[in-house]
């Protein structure tokens, strides 16, 4: 098979093309899953870079999200046969307390999950003590905040405060995100990272994830 | 300057602004909703929904210190006197006492053809009771017949005291009346916000594109009729048709030529060649390609922003249009006072010249947590004596002429469930002609209510 194929699908947002390849590669059991499942990230990666360039944009990212959850849903078995006992990065994402928006949010983790990384999905609305609790019981180490108001700004700023007074701030890396994140609202809410593109907050997380 | 003195230099202020002079210095419009007067005020917001005259003190206390031409006290737009009584899925309450708008569907992608046939039916029939699970008998078994008549009962309570408190503020500070327009979405907006909701209105752009040019074209007639002006044919320029526009800066630019404009551009030249205006707000970031767009939109809309560059939109759309919003709300907790000073002025410098230009925020403060008080009123200040204009009086901008636009003359809007006086008289025979102007307005009344409760 042409991985090619199926990553310029996935890039192109071609649905019905990705579903027929990814179908093509689960015909004989899903033997060359690995690869295929790069290939959608590639694809993915440039739809990243095309959302970054302006020629994609929140729309196209969200169908682009729909295409991949259903490229791995038909990828799945094949994955958990091939995985076995392999651990994934496990990390937190949610929206913070008092915002219950969640389309950005859910943009990113499709992205992320399709990155490989196992998200532990807090939902909506989500009080500080709530996400600490949960690294700390869980020793993730990773912590994704989205917020789409103004007032997620402050909730954003009391997680980060609450992991410090817990004793755990440096043993996690807190990215942030959503419509009112920018890099003076990354300094003032004392994140490790901030982001607006979803494969810019997949690539910085992979990262963290890797060591680096 | 004593309170009638100022109200009158108010209100010819913001009349210059829409009129095409140069005002005598740039209007300053700054509002705090309930939900910042009540943190403010220290009042649980949750009580505040209920009786917003638990912050009578504080909002004027804030009308005090904060220099603004617009009443600072703000009623909230999302309450639960209205949501909860109706178990509305539509508008939720935080775990923080804020309301707030999830995403919510009540159209599937493959009911398209339906609100096709008839778009107001359909929301009558299908959207409402998803929406609003006390208006079902299934889940709201025999409450369901009086649950709107009393949500409505409740609101009135709530809303007559709120509004005395709102009229006491603008005649103690002289705040001028704020001229009222009627509220109208953009067609694919609509349809987007609560029906298909975001992420289904983003694939329907691309799986379902021949189905929602078809739904657009089919529900014009209907928000064609809710957009007119409440006092037609009596038009006041400045009280606008009010629009949301929430999702061209999320579309290929192509899927918004080609799908989100043409509708919207349509109604509001069948309303200019009326003679009225249209306000937007501009949610996001619009690029160059988009705002090119806008210039094809009758002169002197008045067009709010959000995060799209101020160099750009003056460039672009300052001649043609009114504009205003836009300077970073997010300056107030990050910048230190004579940081946030500058950046008013810097800011003015981009948006003054010319004038058709009102001073306002990208967005609106949710709790007080998003406002450093101090800084809030710095800004105002800068605004008040920094925005005076050296040729007041001057004529600016692109004058609107009504016989510039061409009525499209759309179709008469018609539903199975929207009666008219001669369908109620048909079974009521007696009903005489004196009966026509209450009928008709309390359907346009339901109208208005179905319509504002799907939006």
């Amino acid at each position: 098979m042409d991985f090619e194929l199926l990553k310029n699908a996935i890039a192109d947002l071609e649905d019905e093309k990705a579903y027929e390849l990814v179908n093509e590669v689960m015909a004989d059991g899903g033997t060359q899953v690995e690869a295929a499942l790069k290939a959608c990230q590639e694809g993915m990666d440039i739809v990243g870079k095309r959302f970054e360039a302006q020629e994609y944009f929140v729309a196209d990212l969200i169908f682009a999200g729909e295409i991949m959850s259903k490229a791995m849903e038909i990828l799945k078995p094949a994955l958990a046969a091939k995985r076995g006992d392999q651990v994934s990065s496990k990390m937190i994402l949610c929206t913070v307390e008092g915002d219950l928006h969640d389309i950005g949010k859910n943009i990113v983790k499709s992205i992320l999950e399709a990155t490989g990384f196992e998200v532990l999905d807090l939902g909506i609305d989500v009080p500080a003590d709530v996400i600490v609790k949960t690294a700390k019981e869980q020793g993730i180490k990773i912590i994704a905040l989205s917020g789409v108001l103004t007032l997620a700004i402050d909730s954003m700023k009391k997680t980060v405060d609450a992991f410090a007074a817990a004793g755990m701030r440096d043993s996690v890396k807190i990215i942030i995100g959503g419509a009112p994140v920018t890099e003076d609202i990354c300094r003032h809410v004392g994140a490790d990272a901030w982001a607006i593109n979803p494969q810019d907050t997949a690539q910085i997380c992979r990262k963290w994830a890797s060591g680096e | 300057m004593d309170t009638q003195a100022l109200l009158q230099e108010r209100a010819q202020n913001r009349h210059d602004v829409f009129n095409n002079r140069i005002p005598k210095r740039v209007p300053i419009e700054v509002r705090l909703p309930m939900s910042v007067v009540a943190d403010y005020a220290k009042v649980d917001r949750r009580a505040a929904y209920w009786d917003p005259t638990l912050l009578k003190n504080a909002a004027e206390e804030l009308c005090r210190l904060i220099p603004s031409d617009t009443c600072v006290y703000s009623p909230t737009v999302y309450t639960p006197v209205s949501s909860q009584p109706l178990d509305a899925i539509n508008r939720m309450m935080s775990s923080t006492g804020l309301m707030q708008h999830p995403n919510t569907m009540c159209m599937e992608p493959d009911e398209y053809d339906e609100f096709i046939e008839d778009p107001y039916a359909f929301i009558v029939d299908k959207c409402i009771p998803r929406l609003y699970k006390a208006l079902c008998p299934d889940t709201n078994p025999g409450r369901f017949v009086f649950a709107l008549a009393e949500e409505q009962h409740m609101r009135r309570l709530v809303s007559m005291k709120e509004m005395a408190m709102l009229q006491e503020l603008n005649k103690k500070f002289g705040y001028p009346e704020t001229k009222r327009g009627s509220a109208c979405r953009v067609p694919m907006d609509w349809i987007a916000d609560q029906l298909r909701s975001f992420d289904g209105i983003c694939l329907d752009v691309r799986k379902r594109r021949d189905k929602l040019i078809a739904a657009l074209e089919a529900c014009y007639p209907m928000l064609y009729k809710i957009g007119l002006h409440p006092n037609y044919p009596n038009v006041d320029r400045e009280a606008m048709t009010s629009f949301q526009l929430h999702m061209p800066s999320y579309l290929r630019v192509k899927d918004f030529a080609e799908v989100w404009f043409p509708t919207w551009k349509r109604q509001l030249e069948d309303y200019a060649a009326l003679g009225m205006r249209c306000s937007a707000f501009m949610e996001h970031n619009w690029s160059e390609p988009l705002l090119d767009y806008m210039n094809e939109l009758p002169a002197g809309t008045y067009l709010t922003f959000e995060a799209t560059p101020p160099k750009l939109m003056k460039e672009k759309l300052g001649k043609r249009h009114v504009l205003g919003g836009g300077f970073p709300l997010a300056n107030l907790i990050t910048c230190t006072k004579q940081q946030i000073i500058d950046k008013t002025k810097e800011w003015l410098d981009i948006m003054m010249p010319g004038g058709q230009y009102i001073f306002s925020f990208d967005k609106t403060p949710l709790s007080l947590a998003d406002v450093n008080l101090e800084n809030l009123i710095a800004v105002c200040e800068t605004v008040l004596t920094y925005g005076v204009y050296s040729n007041a009086g001057e004529p600016t901008g692109e004058v609107f002429r009504k016989e510039d636009y061409k009525h499209s003359n759309p179709p008469e809007f018609t539903s199975k469930r929207y009666m008219t006086f001669e369908q109620f008289r048909e079974k009521y025979p007696q009903t005489p002609d004196n009966a026509k102007p209450i009928f008709e307005s309390a359907e346009k009344a339901m109208l208005a209510l179905m319509f504002g409760m799907s939006c």
